[in-house]
């Protein structure tokens, strides 16, 4: 089954529009929603919770449809937003007190053994915690009632590295299990690369691609040179060039390099950045 | 909703102490002075409770919270409504007490008038928030309290009413005995009234706020 399955959705504000938005997120996997600021991920997360209203499309998730299951489909799915939200006066065991009486399958214990792991006090007030903390305990609150599917809305951002790796590890714990699945969206490309087997390239509320990422770090290299070598290489092969003063880097197709040639590999950001340029040149 | 409601009780304990306190300080004055005001101000304070909660929500984003959380979108708003009608309780019965110590001790507005100062401080406290929260759940809390202002004013004007009225009751309270029906078929309609515009309200505002984006 998949765990999230969005076809033709749009949302329409003044300044921005997200167009015809396709994505499935199978059971089991990991998507990585790509994109700058402003290309559509947050909307996106938004509009699957329902906290925006749509203007087309559908979103459903393990099935249900979101708009008619909200309650069902939220008591299966574990969020965490840039903002996480939480009363800033409210300490740890106070928001696992009101959770408790909010989700049916919240588990305390499981809460607790997350606030121990991330040590995270239970009886100091949110608004006193650092961002690192504040996430921590975002996941903690999402992870507790024993979600299937987790909403991560730039939770890696504004995090010192160590606590971004404890938090990637998490999620990686998390997807060990194949009725799990997260859709994570972030502008830390690679965070993603550490985690995602999917990827969706968000630009200007528009999907760039969605592919499998081990396909695409297959699919794309780098060949680096003069430009005598970039003349050499057959044209339909070469997606893009960036010239600068030290030589020529120019994106290939591996699969139409000719025999002998070979392309140096290139990482997810450098594919982004990549496509956001031909998006751009578009 | 049992989670709703537990969060803003936690909140409106941190937040609102000072107001118990004024609350209590108000009612203790209210028991030797015989000016309304003082009774009446715990009341005034607990109406602001809802709105003063939103405002803390909103700083706090705790919409987006929300706004993944298994609870509908009408229990969001009802939990606020409940709110009021609990601080009201708490308010009117800081505001009974001080009357009716007044009434026994201090010899001042007699007891047989306090349910009337009751009911109408009750329909006053609804007042409140039955006119600003549907405003700001459609617009946020600034405008709200813009709204708050001009029903502050709306409250004094019935507050000075009410004042006028008591005087004259606590005057010619041997005749009052006559009229019982007449004040209890008033009261019942202010009740009536007041109920009605929160009830309308309540449904307004779960209308509101289930048509709207949540971005804060």
């Amino acid at each position: 089954m998949n765990a999230l399955e969005i076809t033709g959705l749009c949302k329409r504000y003044p300044d921005f529009t997200l167009d015809n938005l396709n994505l499935t997120l199978p059971s089991g996997c990991v998507m990585g929603l790509v994109g700058e600021n402003g290309a559509g991920k947050s909307t996106t997360i938004k509009l699957i919770l329902n906290m925006l209203r749509r203007d087309a499309g559908r979103v459903s998730v393990f099935g249900m449809d979101n708009l008619t299951d909200d309650r069902r489909i939220k008591e299966e799915v574990g969020v965490v937003l840039d903002d996480v939200g939480f009363p800033v006066c409210l300490t740890p065991r106070q928001i696992g007190n009101v959770l408790r009486r909010t989700y049916r399958s919240w588990n305390g214990g499981a809460y607790a053994r997350l606030l121990e792991r991330f040590r995270l006090p239970t009886e100091q007030a949110f608004g006193t915690f650092s961002r690192g903390m504040k996430m921590k305990l975002g996941i903690a609150a999402a992870l507790a009632h024993e979600p299937r599917l987790l909403l991560l809305d730039e939770a890696t951002s504004g995090l010192d590295p160590v606590v971004r790796d404890e938090i990637v590890t998490l999620f990686g714990e998390f997807t060990r299990d194949e009725n799990h699945a997260v859709l994570i969206s972030s502008h830390i490309v690679s965070d993603l690369e550490k985690i995602c087997d999917y990827v969706a390239f968000l630009h200007k509320g528009k999907l760039l691609l969605c592919e499998e990422k081990d396909a695409l770090l297959e699919k794309f290299g780098v060949v680096r040179g003069a430009e005598d070598r970039l003349r050499a290489l057959p044209p339909d092969a070469v997606r893009g060039v960036k010239r600068s003063p030290y030589g020529v880097e120019a994106v290939v197709e591996r699969a139409k390099l000719p025999s002998g040639v070979s392309a140096g590999p290139m990482d997810l950001e450098q594919i982004f950045l990549f496509w956001i340029g031909e998006a751009q040149e578009k | 909703m049992k989670g709703l409601l537990l969060k803003d009780i936690y909140m409106t304990v941190k937040y609102c102490r000072l107001y118990v306190l004024m609350a209590l300080i108000f009612a203790l004055v209210s028991v030797w002075s015989d000016n309304l005001m003082f009774a009446a101000y715990p009341v005034l304070l607990a109406s602001a409770v809802p709105v003063n909660l939103l405002a803390y929500d909103e700083k706090d984003k705790w919409a987006l919270c929300a706004g993944a959380l298994p609870v509908t979108r009408a229990q969001l708003v009802s939990v606020k409504y409940l709110m009021t009608l609990i601080a009201l309780g708490i308010s009117l019965l800081f505001a009974g007490l001080g009357l009716m110590v007044n009434a026994l001790v201090a010899g001042g507005a007699h007891i047989s008038a306090l349910p009337f100062y009751l009911c109408l401080f009750f329909g006053a406290g609804l007042l409140c928030p039955a006119l600003m929260l549907p405003i700001v759940f459609r617009l946020g809390v600034e405008k709200g309290r813009f709204v708050y202002i001009c029903v502050l004013l709306l409250f004094f004007g019935l507050l000075s009413a009410a004042g006028v009225l008591g005087a004259a009751m606590g005057a010619s309270f041997e005749t009052l005995a006559l009229s019982t029906g007449q004040i209890a078929g008033l009261l019942a309609l202010t009740l009536l009234l007041c109920a009605a515009l929160f009830a309308g309200s309540w449904l307004l505002s779960v209308r509101i706020y289930a048509k709207r984006d949540l971005t804060f």
